[in-house]
Protein backbone atom coordinates (compact mmCIF):
# COMPACT_ATOMS: atom_id res chain seq x y z
CA UNK A 1 0.00 0.00 0.00
CA UNK A 2 2.75 2.31 -0.89
CA UNK A 3 1.94 5.82 -1.98
CA UNK A 4 1.87 5.48 -5.78
CA UNK A 5 -0.42 8.27 -6.87
CA UNK A 6 -0.52 11.71 -5.28
CA UNK A 7 -3.69 12.67 -3.46
CA UNK A 8 -4.36 15.63 -5.73
CA UNK A 9 -3.32 13.83 -8.91
CA UNK A 10 -0.10 15.78 -9.52
CA UNK A 11 3.03 14.24 -10.99
CA UNK A 12 5.98 13.91 -8.62
CA UNK A 13 7.77 17.04 -9.87
CA UNK A 14 4.65 19.17 -10.23
CA UNK A 15 4.06 22.09 -7.93
CA UNK A 16 0.64 23.31 -6.94
CA UNK A 17 -0.67 26.16 -9.13
CA UNK A 18 1.19 29.38 -8.35
CA UNK A 19 0.16 33.03 -8.59
CA UNK A 20 2.49 35.92 -7.84
CA UNK A 21 1.83 39.63 -7.86
CA UNK A 22 4.08 42.50 -6.93
CA UNK A 23 3.11 45.88 -5.51
CA UNK A 24 0.01 44.83 -3.62
CA UNK A 25 0.52 47.03 -0.56
CA UNK A 26 0.80 50.67 -1.64
CA UNK A 27 2.22 52.10 1.57
CA UNK A 28 5.06 49.59 1.75
CA UNK A 29 8.32 50.25 -0.08
CA UNK A 30 7.91 46.88 -1.71
CA UNK A 31 5.32 44.17 -1.43
CA UNK A 32 4.30 40.87 -2.97
CA UNK A 33 1.55 38.31 -2.94
CA UNK A 34 2.52 34.71 -3.50
CA UNK A 35 0.03 31.88 -3.68
CA UNK A 36 0.88 28.24 -4.09
CA UNK A 37 -2.09 25.91 -3.90
CA UNK A 38 -4.06 26.97 -0.85
CA UNK A 39 -1.13 28.69 0.81
CA UNK A 40 -1.26 32.45 0.40
CA UNK A 41 1.44 34.84 1.57
CA UNK A 42 1.59 38.61 1.65
CA UNK A 43 5.02 40.12 2.10
CA UNK A 44 5.75 43.79 2.77
CA UNK A 45 9.13 45.46 2.96
CA UNK A 46 9.86 48.69 4.81
CA UNK A 47 13.11 50.59 5.00
CA UNK A 48 16.04 50.96 5.04
CA UNK A 49 15.30 52.86 8.18
CA UNK A 50 16.76 53.74 11.56
CA UNK A 51 17.53 50.70 13.69
CA UNK A 52 15.32 50.21 16.73
CA UNK A 53 16.53 49.26 19.31
CA UNK A 54 19.60 51.32 18.64
CA UNK A 55 22.17 48.93 20.10
CA UNK A 56 21.48 46.47 17.28
CA UNK A 57 22.82 48.91 14.71
CA UNK A 58 25.93 47.72 12.94
CA UNK A 59 28.19 50.38 11.44
CA UNK A 60 29.58 47.91 8.90
CA UNK A 61 26.38 46.54 7.44
CA UNK A 62 22.63 46.80 7.62
CA UNK A 63 20.40 44.33 9.37
CA UNK A 64 17.43 42.42 8.07
CA UNK A 65 14.42 41.80 10.27
CA UNK A 66 11.74 39.31 9.36
CA UNK A 67 8.34 38.77 10.89
CA UNK A 68 6.35 35.67 10.03
CA UNK A 69 2.73 35.47 11.09
CA UNK A 70 -0.25 33.27 10.39
CA UNK A 71 -3.56 35.07 10.74
CA UNK A 72 -6.00 33.65 13.33
CA UNK A 73 -8.39 32.28 10.70
CA UNK A 74 -5.74 30.99 8.31
CA UNK A 75 -5.58 27.35 9.37
CA UNK A 76 -8.06 24.55 8.94
CA UNK A 77 -10.74 26.15 11.09
CA UNK A 78 -9.19 26.06 14.51
CA UNK A 79 -8.44 29.60 15.61
CA UNK A 80 -4.72 30.28 15.71
CA UNK A 81 -3.91 32.31 18.78
CA UNK A 82 -2.49 35.64 17.60
CA UNK A 83 0.84 36.86 18.78
CA UNK A 84 4.39 35.69 18.83
CA UNK A 85 4.98 32.00 19.27
CA UNK A 86 8.03 29.83 19.46
CA UNK A 87 7.15 28.46 16.05
CA UNK A 88 6.74 31.81 14.33
CA UNK A 89 9.91 33.10 15.99
CA UNK A 90 11.86 30.20 14.61
CA UNK A 91 10.40 30.57 11.14
CA UNK A 92 11.09 34.31 11.19
CA UNK A 93 14.70 33.46 11.93
CA UNK A 94 15.05 30.87 9.17
CA UNK A 95 13.43 33.25 6.66
CA UNK A 96 15.93 35.91 7.64
CA UNK A 97 18.81 33.49 7.21
CA UNK A 98 17.47 32.35 3.87
CA UNK A 99 17.31 35.94 2.61
CA UNK A 100 20.57 37.27 4.04
CA UNK A 101 22.82 35.68 1.39
CA UNK A 102 21.11 37.60 -1.40
CA UNK A 103 20.69 41.03 0.18
CA UNK A 104 23.65 43.40 -0.18
CA UNK A 105 23.68 44.45 3.46
CA UNK A 106 26.87 46.53 3.13
CA UNK A 107 24.88 49.00 1.03
CA UNK A 108 23.02 50.35 4.03
CA UNK A 109 25.17 50.44 7.18
CA UNK A 110 23.58 51.41 10.49
CA UNK A 111 20.10 50.78 9.23
CA UNK A 112 17.59 48.00 8.92
CA UNK A 113 15.15 46.57 6.42
CA UNK A 114 12.00 45.02 7.77
CA UNK A 115 10.13 42.21 6.06
CA UNK A 116 6.66 41.25 7.19
CA UNK A 117 4.97 38.11 5.91
CA UNK A 118 1.34 37.41 6.74
CA UNK A 119 -0.75 34.40 5.81
CA UNK A 120 -4.49 34.71 5.29
CA UNK A 121 -4.70 31.05 4.35
CA UNK A 122 -2.33 28.15 4.84
CA UNK A 123 -1.93 24.60 3.60
CA UNK A 124 1.66 23.49 4.24
CA UNK A 125 4.77 25.07 2.81
CA UNK A 126 4.33 28.44 4.49
CA UNK A 127 7.98 29.15 5.17
CA UNK A 128 8.74 28.43 1.52
CA UNK A 129 5.96 30.71 0.34
CA UNK A 130 7.22 33.35 2.78
CA UNK A 131 10.73 33.25 1.34
CA UNK A 132 9.53 33.38 -2.26
CA UNK A 133 7.21 36.30 -1.47
CA UNK A 134 9.82 38.15 0.57
CA UNK A 135 12.36 37.83 -2.22
CA UNK A 136 9.88 39.43 -4.61
CA UNK A 137 9.00 42.19 -2.18
CA UNK A 138 12.67 43.01 -1.55
CA UNK A 139 13.27 43.25 -5.30
CA UNK A 140 10.33 45.58 -5.74
CA UNK A 141 11.52 47.73 -2.86
CA UNK A 142 14.75 48.35 -4.79
CA UNK A 143 16.95 46.82 -2.11
CA UNK A 144 20.30 45.89 -3.70
CA UNK A 145 20.37 42.12 -4.09
CA UNK A 146 22.84 39.88 -5.81
CA UNK A 147 20.30 37.23 -6.72
CA UNK A 148 16.74 36.02 -6.25
CA UNK A 149 15.90 33.22 -3.87
CA UNK A 150 13.12 30.75 -4.60
CA UNK A 151 11.81 28.22 -2.19
CA UNK A 152 9.66 25.12 -2.21
CA UNK A 153 9.35 21.98 -0.11
CA UNK A 154 10.26 18.51 -1.29
CA UNK A 155 9.98 15.23 0.54
CA UNK A 156 9.22 11.58 0.59
CA UNK A 157 5.68 10.38 1.21
CA UNK A 158 5.60 6.70 2.02
CA UNK A 159 8.27 5.81 -0.50
CA UNK A 160 7.55 8.43 -3.18
CA UNK A 161 9.86 11.40 -3.56
CA UNK A 162 7.77 14.39 -4.59
CA UNK A 163 7.76 18.18 -4.65
CA UNK A 164 5.60 20.70 -2.84
CA UNK A 165 3.75 18.61 -0.28
CA UNK A 166 0.26 19.59 0.82
CA UNK A 167 -0.90 19.28 4.40
CA UNK A 168 -2.75 16.08 3.53
CA UNK A 169 0.48 14.57 2.25
CA UNK A 170 2.45 15.71 5.28
CA UNK A 171 -0.15 13.98 7.45
CA UNK A 172 -0.18 10.82 5.34
CA UNK A 173 -0.15 7.68 7.46
CA UNK A 174 3.24 6.17 6.81
CA UNK A 175 6.81 7.42 6.76
CA UNK A 176 6.80 11.00 5.54
CA UNK A 177 9.62 13.52 5.31
CA UNK A 178 9.10 17.19 4.57
CA UNK A 179 12.14 19.18 3.47
CA UNK A 180 11.73 22.90 2.82
CA UNK A 181 14.50 24.11 0.52
CA UNK A 182 15.42 27.64 -0.55
CA UNK A 183 17.83 28.01 -3.43
CA UNK A 184 19.65 30.96 -4.96
CA UNK A 185 18.95 31.13 -8.64
CA UNK A 186 22.41 31.68 -10.13
CA UNK A 187 24.73 29.80 -7.84
CA UNK A 188 22.18 27.13 -6.86
CA UNK A 189 23.39 27.57 -3.29
CA UNK A 190 20.97 26.36 -0.68
CA UNK A 191 20.01 29.01 1.87
CA UNK A 192 17.36 27.03 3.73
CA UNK A 193 17.33 23.32 4.42
CA UNK A 194 15.24 21.83 7.18
CA UNK A 195 13.62 18.49 7.65
CA UNK A 196 10.73 16.98 9.46
CA UNK A 197 10.29 13.18 9.58
CA UNK A 198 12.71 10.53 8.40
CA UNK A 199 14.37 9.74 5.08
CA UNK A 200 17.11 7.54 3.66
CA UNK A 201 20.32 9.01 2.26
CA UNK A 202 19.40 7.99 -1.29
CA UNK A 203 15.93 9.52 -1.07
CA UNK A 204 17.38 12.74 0.38
CA UNK A 205 19.78 13.11 -2.53
CA UNK A 206 16.93 12.40 -4.94
CA UNK A 207 14.72 15.00 -3.21
CA UNK A 208 17.40 17.65 -3.44
CA UNK A 209 17.81 16.95 -7.15
CA UNK A 210 14.08 17.46 -7.45
CA UNK A 211 14.31 20.69 -5.43
CA UNK A 212 16.67 22.16 -8.00
CA UNK A 213 14.04 21.80 -10.68
CA UNK A 214 11.15 22.78 -8.40
CA UNK A 215 12.76 26.06 -7.25
CA UNK A 216 13.41 26.87 -10.88
CA UNK A 217 9.67 26.67 -11.51
CA UNK A 218 9.09 29.09 -8.63
CA UNK A 219 11.76 31.42 -10.05
CA UNK A 220 9.95 31.59 -13.40
CA UNK A 221 6.76 32.69 -11.63
CA UNK A 222 8.69 35.29 -9.63
CA UNK A 223 10.38 36.65 -12.73
CA UNK A 224 7.06 36.94 -14.55
CA UNK A 225 5.52 38.78 -11.59
CA UNK A 226 8.28 41.41 -11.58
CA UNK A 227 8.04 41.86 -15.34
CA UNK A 228 4.28 42.29 -15.02
CA UNK A 229 4.70 45.06 -12.46
CA UNK A 230 6.60 47.29 -14.85
CA UNK A 231 5.00 46.20 -18.06
CA UNK A 232 5.10 48.98 -20.61
CA UNK A 233 1.89 47.99 -22.20
CA UNK A 234 0.62 51.07 -23.96
CA UNK A 235 -2.90 49.64 -23.98
CA UNK A 236 -2.98 49.76 -20.20
CA UNK A 237 -2.05 53.42 -20.06
CA UNK A 238 -5.33 55.00 -21.26
CA UNK A 239 -7.26 52.65 -19.01
CA UNK A 240 -5.36 53.86 -16.00
CA UNK A 241 -6.03 57.46 -16.97
CA UNK A 242 -9.71 56.77 -17.19
CA UNK A 243 -9.82 55.59 -13.61
CA UNK A 244 -8.13 58.80 -12.53
CA UNK A 245 -10.82 60.77 -14.29
CA UNK A 246 -13.46 58.58 -12.74
CA UNK A 247 -12.21 59.52 -9.31
CA UNK A 248 -12.78 63.18 -9.97
CA UNK A 249 -16.40 62.87 -10.96
CA UNK B 1 29.58 30.86 -23.16
CA UNK B 2 29.80 33.33 -25.98
CA UNK B 3 30.93 36.84 -25.36
CA UNK B 4 28.32 39.49 -25.51
CA UNK B 5 25.13 40.96 -24.28
CA UNK B 6 22.29 38.87 -23.01
CA UNK B 7 19.83 41.75 -22.73
CA UNK B 8 18.85 44.75 -24.83
CA UNK B 9 18.99 48.46 -24.04
CA UNK B 10 16.00 49.54 -21.87
CA UNK B 11 15.08 45.98 -20.96
CA UNK B 12 13.58 45.36 -17.55
CA UNK B 13 16.01 43.33 -15.49
CA UNK B 14 15.58 41.70 -12.12
CA UNK B 15 18.18 41.15 -9.38
CA UNK B 16 20.58 38.36 -10.22
CA UNK B 17 19.72 38.41 -13.90
CA UNK B 18 22.68 37.99 -16.20
CA UNK B 19 23.33 41.05 -18.37
CA UNK B 20 26.40 40.06 -20.35
CA UNK B 21 29.09 37.46 -20.50
CA UNK B 22 32.74 37.84 -21.28
CA UNK B 23 35.06 40.77 -20.64
CA UNK B 24 33.83 42.97 -23.50
CA UNK B 25 31.46 44.84 -21.23
CA UNK B 26 32.04 46.68 -17.98
CA UNK B 27 29.78 46.63 -14.92
CA UNK B 28 28.33 50.08 -14.15
CA UNK B 29 25.97 51.29 -11.42
CA UNK B 30 23.85 48.63 -9.68
CA UNK B 31 25.56 45.74 -11.41
CA UNK B 32 28.34 43.37 -10.41
CA UNK B 33 30.75 41.03 -12.08
CA UNK B 34 31.15 37.47 -10.95
CA UNK B 35 33.52 35.33 -12.90
CA UNK B 36 33.12 36.24 -16.54
CA UNK B 37 29.55 37.44 -16.35
CA UNK B 38 27.86 40.66 -15.31
CA UNK B 39 24.70 40.50 -13.23
CA UNK B 40 22.03 42.96 -12.15
CA UNK B 41 21.84 44.03 -8.54
CA UNK B 42 18.47 45.81 -8.52
CA UNK B 43 15.17 45.81 -10.31
CA UNK B 44 15.38 48.37 -13.09
CA UNK B 45 15.94 49.21 -16.70
CA UNK B 46 19.20 48.22 -18.33
CA UNK B 47 21.17 51.10 -19.74
CA UNK B 48 23.95 50.68 -22.26
CA UNK B 49 26.51 53.42 -22.57
CA UNK B 50 29.27 52.19 -24.86
CA UNK B 51 30.85 49.25 -23.11
CA UNK B 52 29.40 50.08 -19.74
CA UNK B 53 26.18 48.43 -18.60
CA UNK B 54 24.32 50.14 -15.81
CA UNK B 55 20.84 49.95 -14.40
CA UNK B 56 18.36 52.74 -13.84
CA UNK B 57 16.53 51.53 -10.74
CA UNK B 58 12.75 51.73 -10.68
CA UNK B 59 12.55 51.89 -6.93
CA UNK B 60 14.78 51.97 -3.93
CA UNK B 61 16.02 54.15 -1.15
CA UNK B 62 17.41 57.64 -1.63
CA UNK B 63 21.20 57.81 -1.70
CA UNK B 64 22.25 61.16 -0.22
CA UNK B 65 24.73 63.14 -2.34
CA UNK B 66 26.53 66.39 -1.74
CA UNK B 67 24.74 69.32 -3.34
CA UNK B 68 21.31 67.73 -3.49
CA UNK B 69 18.38 69.90 -2.56
CA UNK B 70 16.11 67.92 -0.27
CA UNK B 71 13.11 68.47 1.97
CA UNK B 72 13.37 67.38 5.57
CA UNK B 73 11.43 67.51 8.80
CA UNK B 74 12.92 68.84 12.00
CA UNK B 75 12.52 66.31 14.77
CA UNK B 76 14.93 67.54 17.40
CA UNK B 77 16.84 70.63 18.43
CA UNK B 78 20.28 70.36 20.00
CA UNK B 79 22.75 72.89 21.44
CA UNK B 80 24.33 73.49 18.09
CA UNK B 81 21.54 73.06 15.61
CA UNK B 82 18.65 71.05 14.30
CA UNK B 83 18.29 67.34 13.68
CA UNK B 84 16.32 66.62 10.55
CA UNK B 85 14.63 63.52 9.13
CA UNK B 86 15.50 63.19 5.48
CA UNK B 87 13.40 60.24 4.31
CA UNK B 88 16.46 58.03 4.59
CA UNK B 89 17.53 55.72 7.36
CA UNK B 90 19.88 58.39 8.62
CA UNK B 91 19.11 61.57 10.53
CA UNK B 92 20.77 64.72 9.26
CA UNK B 93 22.19 67.66 11.17
CA UNK B 94 21.93 71.34 10.37
CA UNK B 95 24.31 73.52 12.30
CA UNK B 96 23.24 76.95 13.59
CA UNK B 97 25.76 78.69 11.37
CA UNK B 98 24.34 76.96 8.29
CA UNK B 99 20.73 77.78 9.06
CA UNK B 100 20.55 81.42 8.21
CA UNK B 101 22.42 84.39 6.86
CA UNK B 102 21.19 86.27 9.88
CA UNK B 103 23.44 86.33 12.90
CA UNK B 104 22.04 84.03 15.57
CA UNK B 105 23.05 85.14 19.02
CA UNK B 106 24.52 82.74 21.54
CA UNK B 107 21.79 81.26 23.70
CA UNK B 108 19.02 82.28 21.36
CA UNK B 109 15.96 80.03 21.41
CA UNK B 110 16.45 77.95 18.27
CA UNK B 111 12.89 76.62 18.35
CA UNK B 112 11.67 80.16 17.58
CA UNK B 113 13.64 80.10 14.34
CA UNK B 114 12.78 76.59 13.19
CA UNK B 115 10.57 74.55 15.45
CA UNK B 116 10.24 70.82 15.92
CA UNK B 117 7.92 69.47 13.24
CA UNK B 118 8.72 72.16 10.67
CA UNK B 119 9.63 71.17 7.15
CA UNK B 120 12.62 72.83 5.54
CA UNK B 121 14.05 72.94 2.05
CA UNK B 122 17.78 72.39 2.53
CA UNK B 123 20.91 71.47 0.65
CA UNK B 124 23.25 68.63 1.54
CA UNK B 125 26.65 70.10 2.32
CA UNK B 126 28.42 66.90 3.34
CA UNK B 127 27.89 63.15 3.49
CA UNK B 128 30.20 60.74 5.29
CA UNK B 129 30.92 57.13 4.44
CA UNK B 130 28.49 56.14 7.17
CA UNK B 131 25.84 58.27 5.49
CA UNK B 132 25.80 60.96 8.15
CA UNK B 133 24.41 64.07 6.52
CA UNK B 134 25.21 67.75 7.05
CA UNK B 135 22.67 70.26 5.82
CA UNK B 136 22.69 73.93 4.99
CA UNK B 137 19.91 76.45 4.49
CA UNK B 138 22.00 79.45 3.52
CA UNK B 139 21.35 79.56 -0.21
CA UNK B 140 18.64 81.95 -1.43
CA UNK B 141 16.51 79.12 -2.81
CA UNK B 142 16.34 77.33 0.53
CA UNK B 143 13.70 78.12 3.09
CA UNK B 144 11.44 76.98 5.86
CA UNK B 145 8.12 75.69 4.56
CA UNK B 146 4.90 77.39 5.57
CA UNK B 147 1.50 76.11 4.52
CA UNK B 148 0.98 73.93 1.48
CA UNK B 149 1.37 70.18 1.54
CA UNK B 150 4.10 67.58 1.33
CA UNK B 151 3.77 64.68 -1.06
CA UNK B 152 6.05 61.69 -0.81
CA UNK B 153 7.14 59.72 -3.84
CA UNK B 154 9.85 57.22 -4.54
CA UNK B 155 13.17 59.04 -4.74
CA UNK B 156 14.13 57.19 -7.91
CA UNK B 157 11.20 58.83 -9.70
CA UNK B 158 12.32 62.38 -8.90
CA UNK B 159 14.17 62.94 -12.20
CA UNK B 160 10.98 62.04 -14.04
CA UNK B 161 8.88 64.44 -11.96
CA UNK B 162 11.31 67.24 -12.79
CA UNK B 163 11.59 66.24 -16.44
CA UNK B 164 14.15 67.38 -18.97
CA UNK B 165 15.21 70.88 -17.94
CA UNK B 166 12.27 70.95 -15.56
CA UNK B 167 9.73 70.40 -18.34
CA UNK B 168 7.43 68.17 -16.32
CA UNK B 169 7.41 70.23 -13.16
CA UNK B 170 6.87 73.49 -15.04
CA UNK B 171 3.98 71.90 -16.90
CA UNK B 172 2.33 70.95 -13.63
CA UNK B 173 3.06 74.39 -12.22
CA UNK B 174 1.49 76.04 -15.23
CA UNK B 175 -1.74 74.07 -15.11
CA UNK B 176 -2.24 74.10 -11.36
CA UNK B 177 -0.79 77.49 -10.44
CA UNK B 178 1.03 75.84 -7.59
CA UNK B 179 4.45 76.44 -6.25
CA UNK B 180 6.28 73.14 -6.43
CA UNK B 181 9.60 72.38 -4.82
CA UNK B 182 10.94 68.92 -5.57
CA UNK B 183 13.37 67.50 -3.05
CA UNK B 184 15.82 64.93 -4.41
CA UNK B 185 14.86 62.65 -1.51
CA UNK B 186 11.35 62.20 -2.86
CA UNK B 187 9.51 64.75 -0.76
CA UNK B 188 7.67 67.34 -2.79
CA UNK B 189 6.31 70.60 -1.43
CA UNK B 190 3.18 71.83 -3.16
CA UNK B 191 1.54 75.10 -2.31
CA UNK B 192 -1.31 76.58 -4.26
CA UNK B 193 -3.95 79.22 -3.83
CA UNK B 194 -6.57 76.75 -2.75
CA UNK B 195 -6.75 73.06 -1.89
CA UNK B 196 -8.25 72.07 -5.27
CA UNK B 197 -5.14 73.24 -7.10
CA UNK B 198 -2.93 71.42 -4.62
CA UNK B 199 -4.93 68.23 -5.02
CA UNK B 200 -4.58 68.36 -8.77
CA UNK B 201 -0.84 68.94 -8.52
CA UNK B 202 -0.59 66.07 -6.07
CA UNK B 203 -2.48 63.75 -8.40
CA UNK B 204 -0.28 64.81 -11.30
CA UNK B 205 2.85 64.06 -9.30
CA UNK B 206 1.50 60.68 -8.24
CA UNK B 207 0.67 59.94 -11.85
CA UNK B 208 4.25 60.63 -12.90
CA UNK B 209 5.45 58.30 -10.16
CA UNK B 210 3.05 55.60 -11.29
CA UNK B 211 3.86 55.85 -14.97
CA UNK B 212 7.48 56.88 -14.82
CA UNK B 213 8.60 54.00 -17.01
CA UNK B 214 6.27 54.95 -19.89
CA UNK B 215 7.46 57.00 -22.80
CA UNK B 216 5.64 60.12 -23.97
CA UNK B 217 4.65 60.93 -20.43
CA UNK B 218 4.82 64.70 -20.89
CA UNK B 219 2.17 64.61 -23.64
CA UNK B 220 -0.07 62.40 -21.52
CA UNK B 221 0.39 64.75 -18.59
CA UNK B 222 -0.47 67.75 -20.74
CA UNK B 223 -3.73 66.11 -21.84
CA UNK B 224 -4.55 65.08 -18.30
CA UNK B 225 -3.92 68.53 -16.88
CA UNK B 226 -5.81 70.31 -19.65
CA UNK B 227 -8.99 68.43 -18.87
CA UNK B 228 -8.57 68.44 -15.12
CA UNK B 229 -7.59 72.05 -14.61
CA UNK B 230 -10.83 73.44 -16.03
CA UNK B 231 -12.59 75.62 -13.55
CA UNK B 232 -9.55 76.13 -11.36
CA UNK B 233 -8.28 79.53 -10.37
CA UNK B 234 -4.99 79.66 -12.21
CA UNK B 235 -3.50 82.85 -10.85
CA UNK B 236 -0.24 82.24 -9.10
CA UNK B 237 -0.09 82.82 -5.38
CA UNK B 238 1.75 85.97 -4.39
CA UNK B 239 5.43 85.51 -3.72
CA UNK B 240 5.06 86.84 -0.20
CA UNK B 241 2.87 83.96 0.84
CA UNK B 242 5.17 81.29 -0.46
CA UNK B 243 7.64 80.98 2.29
CA UNK B 244 9.23 82.69 5.13
CA UNK B 245 12.37 84.30 3.77
CA UNK B 246 14.63 85.77 6.30
CA UNK B 247 16.18 89.08 5.29
CA UNK B 248 19.89 89.52 5.75
CA UNK B 249 20.88 91.06 9.00
CA UNK B 250 21.83 94.48 7.69
CA UNK B 251 19.82 94.64 4.54
CA UNK B 252 17.72 97.73 4.04
CA UNK B 253 14.09 97.12 3.45
CA UNK B 254 13.57 98.41 -0.07
CA UNK B 255 9.82 98.51 0.32
CA UNK B 256 10.27 101.24 2.86
CA UNK B 257 12.48 103.46 0.80
CA UNK B 258 15.58 101.86 2.13
CA UNK B 259 15.87 104.07 5.16
CA UNK B 260 14.73 101.58 7.72
CA UNK B 261 16.62 98.51 8.80
CA UNK B 262 15.20 95.17 7.83
CA UNK B 263 12.69 93.73 10.24
CA UNK B 264 14.05 91.27 12.71
CA UNK B 265 13.10 87.67 12.37
CA UNK B 266 10.45 87.64 15.07
CA UNK B 267 8.47 90.43 13.46
CA UNK B 268 5.05 89.48 12.20
CA UNK B 269 4.65 89.24 8.41
CA UNK B 270 3.68 92.45 6.72
CA UNK B 271 -0.03 91.92 6.73
CA UNK B 272 -0.90 95.34 5.36
CA UNK B 273 1.19 95.00 2.24
CA UNK B 274 0.56 91.49 1.03
CA UNK B 275 -3.10 91.80 -0.08
CA UNK B 276 -2.38 95.17 -1.67
CA UNK B 277 0.25 93.68 -3.92
CA UNK B 278 -2.07 90.91 -4.96
CA UNK B 279 -4.85 93.25 -6.05
CA UNK B 280 -2.47 95.37 -8.08
CA UNK B 281 -1.15 92.64 -10.29
CA UNK B 282 -3.08 89.47 -9.74
CA UNK B 283 -1.61 87.61 -12.66
CA UNK B 284 2.01 88.25 -11.82
CA UNK B 285 3.60 84.86 -12.34
CA UNK B 286 5.69 84.98 -9.23
CA UNK B 287 9.09 84.33 -10.77
CA UNK B 288 8.26 81.28 -12.83
CA UNK B 289 10.46 78.30 -12.26
CA UNK B 290 12.13 79.76 -9.24
CA UNK B 291 11.95 76.48 -7.48
CA UNK B 292 12.18 72.97 -8.71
Amino acid sequence: MAYTERLDGRKVGDLRPMTAKVGVIPSAKGSAYFKIGNTEAYAAVYGPKEVIPRFLANPKKGILKCHYNMLPFSGTGERIRPGNKRRSQEISMVIKEALEPIVDLEAFPNSMVEVYVEFPQTDAGTRCAAISAASLALAEAGIPMKDMVSSVAVGEVDGMVCADLTYAEEAYPGIVSDIPVAMLHNSKEISLLQMDGEITKEALIKSLELARDATEQVYKVQMAALAERYKRDEASAPKAEKTVEGDAQ
Amino acid sequence: MANGLVIKHKDLVIPGQQLASGMDYLPGDHTYREGEAIYAKVLGLANLAGRVIKITPLSGPYQPRIGDKIIGKVFDITMSGWRIRTNTAYAAMMNVKDASNRFIRRGEDLSKIIGVGDYVVVKISNVTSQNLIDLSMRDPDLFKIKGGRIVEINAQKVPRVIGKQGSMVSLIKKFTACDITVGQNGLIFIRGKNPENEFLAERAVKMVEEKSHFSGLTEKMQAFLETESKGLDLTMPAREERSERRPRFERRDRDNGGDRPAPRFERKPREAEAPQEKSEEPKAPAKEGGEQ
